[in-house]
C-alpha cells in the first residue's frame, strides 16, 4: 500500500538549532496517527515540513505521492491543514473567510463548510476577532474539513474546545477516517490521541524514539495512582504486585506508579475498605523516561 | 472580492483606500483654492526666485516654467515636486510592507499557502493589488487635480496632469515594491517599512542636493527620484526613458523578491 505520507530521513535545522533530525516514517492510507511529544519536540516543525512552509536541511518527505515543493498546488488541494494556534483574519467573518479559503481552493459552494460549522455550533456571521479562542479554533476546524481532503494534518487540533465540542470533533475525526481519509494529528497530551489514533510516533528533541499501535502503547503506558483506604494496608501486598512500582504507604493511604493495565492493582485494592481513587496520567516526559528505562533493563 | 488573494488585498484595505481617496481629494481642492491668492502675487515672488542661487533653485527643482503664476508651475512646485509623490510613496510601501511580510508576521500566510496556490502566485496578486490600488489613488488625484484646475482657472492640460500623477504613482510603485520584495526576503514588516523609507529620503536628497554638493552630482542618476523629478513631467510631459527606467526598476526588485521568497522559509 502506497503511503500517504513518507518521511525520509527527514531533517531540518533552523542555522544551528534543531528542529527535527533524522525522521523516518511511514503513514498508510486511511489510518488515523497520532504524533506525541513535549511542546518544542519538533510536531510543528514537521507538519510545515509536510506543507512546505519549510524546507528541509536534509532528507525528504512525499505527500501523496508527490515533493510537497515540487508538487505543491496539487498536493494542498487534497490536503486540509489546521496550524497549531492558527491565525486568521480577524476582520472577516467566519463566512468571509470560508468563502475567500473556499475560492482559493476552487470550491465556491459554502455547503460543507456550514455543515461542519453546524455540527460544531458555530456563528459564521461575527468577526473572527470577536470569537472567543474556542470559536476560533472552531473556524480553523472547519477550514481544514470543509473540502474533504484526502490528508488531514492536524496540528494540535482540540487546543481550546471545550469537553463537548471536543467530543464532536473526535466524531468528525472518526467520520473521515470511515471515508478512507488519512488523519495525522499532533498533541502534547496522550489521552486526547489514545481516543482516536491507531497508531503513535513520538517524537523527543527531533527524534522520533517510538512508532507503535495504540495497544502496544497503551500497555507500557504509566499512570499514577492514589487509593485512599479506610484503615492502614500493607506496603509489601501491594509492591508485590507486578506492574507496580515506587509504593507508598502513609496512613491510609496508598501512592504508586502503574505501568499498563490497573486491573490487578484496583482487585487488590478491592479486598479493603476504599474511600476514594485517584488516577493522574503520566505526564509524557515521565513517560519518555520511563519507557527507555524499561528497554534498557529488558536487555 | 473574496474570491482570490489580490480582491481579498483590495477589500481588506477598503477602509484605508476610501480614506487615502477622500484625503487627497480634499487636499487637492484646498490646495486648488490657495491659488488665486498666489497668483495675485505671483510677480513678487518671482522676482524673489530669480535672485535664488541656481544651487537652491535647483534644490527645490525651480526647472524653467516654475512659477506661482501659473497653474501648471504652481502643482510642478506645491504638489508634484514633493507632496504627491510623499503621499503616494508612503501608501504604497504600506501596502507593500503587509502584503507579505505583515500576513507572514500575523500567520495569516500560512493560512493562505496551505490552499493549492504557489508562493509566487501570492505575490504576484499582491503586487497587482499594490499596483492597481496606487493607480486608483493617482487616478482620483488626477480628476481632483483637473476639477480644481478648472474651479480656479489654472490652464492646465489633461494629459500633462494625468502624465505627471502616472510618474508620482510610477516612484510609488518603485519604493512600493522594495517594500514588498524587502518583506518577501526577511519576513519584517518593520524592517521592510523602515528600510524603504530610509532609502527614499535617500533617493529624494540625492537629487536634490546633487548641485550643492559636487559628490551627489555624480552619482545624482543611481536615484530613482532623478527618473522621476528631472524631466518635470507636469511641465514637460513624460520622458519615456525616465519612464522605462521606473518600470524596469520595478520589475527587477519585484522579481529578486519573489526570487527569495520561494526558497525561504516561512516563519512561524
Amino acid at each position: 500500500m502506497e503511503p500517504v505520507i513518507r518521511l525520509e530521513a527527514l531533517t531540518k535545522f533552523y542555522g544551528r538549532q534543531r528542529g527535527v533530525v533524522d525522521l523516518d516514517l511511514e503513514v498508510y492510507p486511511g489510518e488515523v496517527f497520532g504524533y506525541l511529544g513535549p511542546n518544542g519536540a519538533g510536531k510543528t516543525t514537521t507538519i510545515r515540513l509536510l506543507l512546505d512552509l519549510i524546507r528541509p536541511t536534509r532528507g525528504r518527505a512525499v505527500v501523496l505521492g508527490g515533493d510537497p515543493r515540487a508538487d505543491g498546488p496539487r498536493l494542498r488541494r487534497e490536503v486540509g491543514y489546521l496550524a497549531g494556534d492558527p491565525a486568521l483574519y480577524r476582520k472577516m467573518t467566519g463566512r468571509q473567510l470560508l468563502t475567500y479559503l473556499g475560492h482559493l481552493r476552487g470550491m465556491p459552494s459554502l455547503g460543507p463548510a456550514e455543515e461542519v460549522a453546524a455540527r460544531l455550533e458555530l456563528d459564521l456571521d461575527r468577526p473572527i476577532g470577536d470569537l472567543s479562542r474556542g470559536n476560533r479554533q472552531k473556524v480553523a476546524v472547519v477550514q481544514a474539513l470543509m473540502h474533504s481532503p484526502r490528508l488531514l494534518v492536524l496540528d494540535e487540533p482540540t487546543a481550546g474546545l471545550d469537553p463537548l465540542m471536543q467530543r464532536e470533533f473526535y466524531r468528525l475525526v472518526a467520520e473521515a477516517k470511515a471515508e478512507g481519509r488519512t488523519v495525522f494529528l499532533s498533541s502534547h497530551v496522550l489521552s486526547e490521541v489514545e481516543r482516536i489514533a491507531d497508531r503513535v510516533g513520538i517524537v523527543r528533541e527531533g527524534r522520533l524514539v517510538v512508532v507503535e499501535g495504540l495497544e502496544e502503547l497503551k500497555a507500557k503506558a504509566l499512570r499514577r495512582l492514589e487509593i485512599h483506604f479506610g484503615g492502614p494496608v500493607p506496603r509489601e501486598e501491594f509492591a508485590a504486585l507486578p506492574g507496580v512500582q515506587d509504593v507508598v504507604v502513609e496512613d491510609g493511604l496508598l501512592i504508586c506508579t502503574a505501568v499498563g493495565s490497573i486491573d490487578r492493582l484496583v482487585k487488590a485494592a478491592a479486598r479493603y475498605e476504599v474511600t476514594n481513587l485517584a488516577v493522574h496520567e503520566a505526564d509524557l516526559e515521565e513517560l519518555f523516561l520511563r519507557y527507555y528505562e524499561g528497554a534498557g533493563d529488558a536487555a | 472580492m473574496l474570491r482570490s488573494v489580490f480582491g481579498a488585498a483590495l477589500w481588506s484595505r477598503r477602509r484605508s483606500l476610501a480614506w487615502w481617496v477622500g484625503g487627497s481629494f480634499a487636499y487637492l481642492l484646498f490646495l486648488g483654492s490657495a491659488f488665486p491668492t498666489l497668483r495675485e502675487n505671483a510677480a513678487e515672488w518671482e522676482r524673489m526666485m530669480d535672485n535664488y542661487p541656481e544651487a537652491l533653485r535647483a534644490m527645490f527643482n525651480m526647472v524653467e516654467g516654475s512659477s506661482f503664476g501659473t497653474g501648471p508651475g504652481f502643482l510642478h512646485m506645491e504638489l508634484f515636486s514633493f507632496v504627491l509623490p510623499l503621499l503616494l510613496i508612503v501608501f504604497a510601501v504600506g501596502f507593500g510592507a503587509r502584503a507579505i511580510a505583515g500576513e507572514e508576521e500575523e500567520g495569516t500566510l500560512d493560512l493562505v499557502l496551505s490552499a493549492p496556490i504557489t508562493r509566487r502566485r501570492v505575490l504576484a496578486e499582491q503586487f497587482a493589488a499594490m499596483v492597481v490600488a496606487t493607480f486608483l489613488i493617482g487616478v482620483v488625484t488626477c480628476v481632483a487635480i483637473l476639477i480644481a484646475g478648472a474651479g480656479f482657472d489654472m490652464g492646465l492640460v489633461p494629459g500633462r496632469v494625468a502624465a505627471a500623477v502616472f510618474a508620482a504613482v510610477l516612484i510609488a510603485l518603485v519604493f512600493g515594491t522594495l517594500s514588498l520584495a524587502l518583506g518577501c526576503i526577511t519576513g519584517r514588516r518593520g524592517l521592510a517599512m523602515g528600510v524603504t523609507g530610509a532609502v527614499a529620503l535617500a533617493a529624494y536628497l540625492v537629487f536634490s542636493l546633487a548641485e550643492m554638493v559636487g559628490w551627489l552630482g555624480t552619482i545624482q542618476k543611481a536615484s530613482p527620484w532623478y527618473y522621476y523629478a528631472a524631466s518635470a513631467p507636469m511641465l514637460r510631459g513624460l520622458e519615456w526613458a525616465h519612464v522605462g527606467v521606473l518600470v524596469a526598476l520595478v520589475v527587477a526588485v519585484a522579481v529578486a523578491g519573489g526570487l527569495v521568497l520561494e526558497r525561504r522559509d516561512l516563519a512561524v
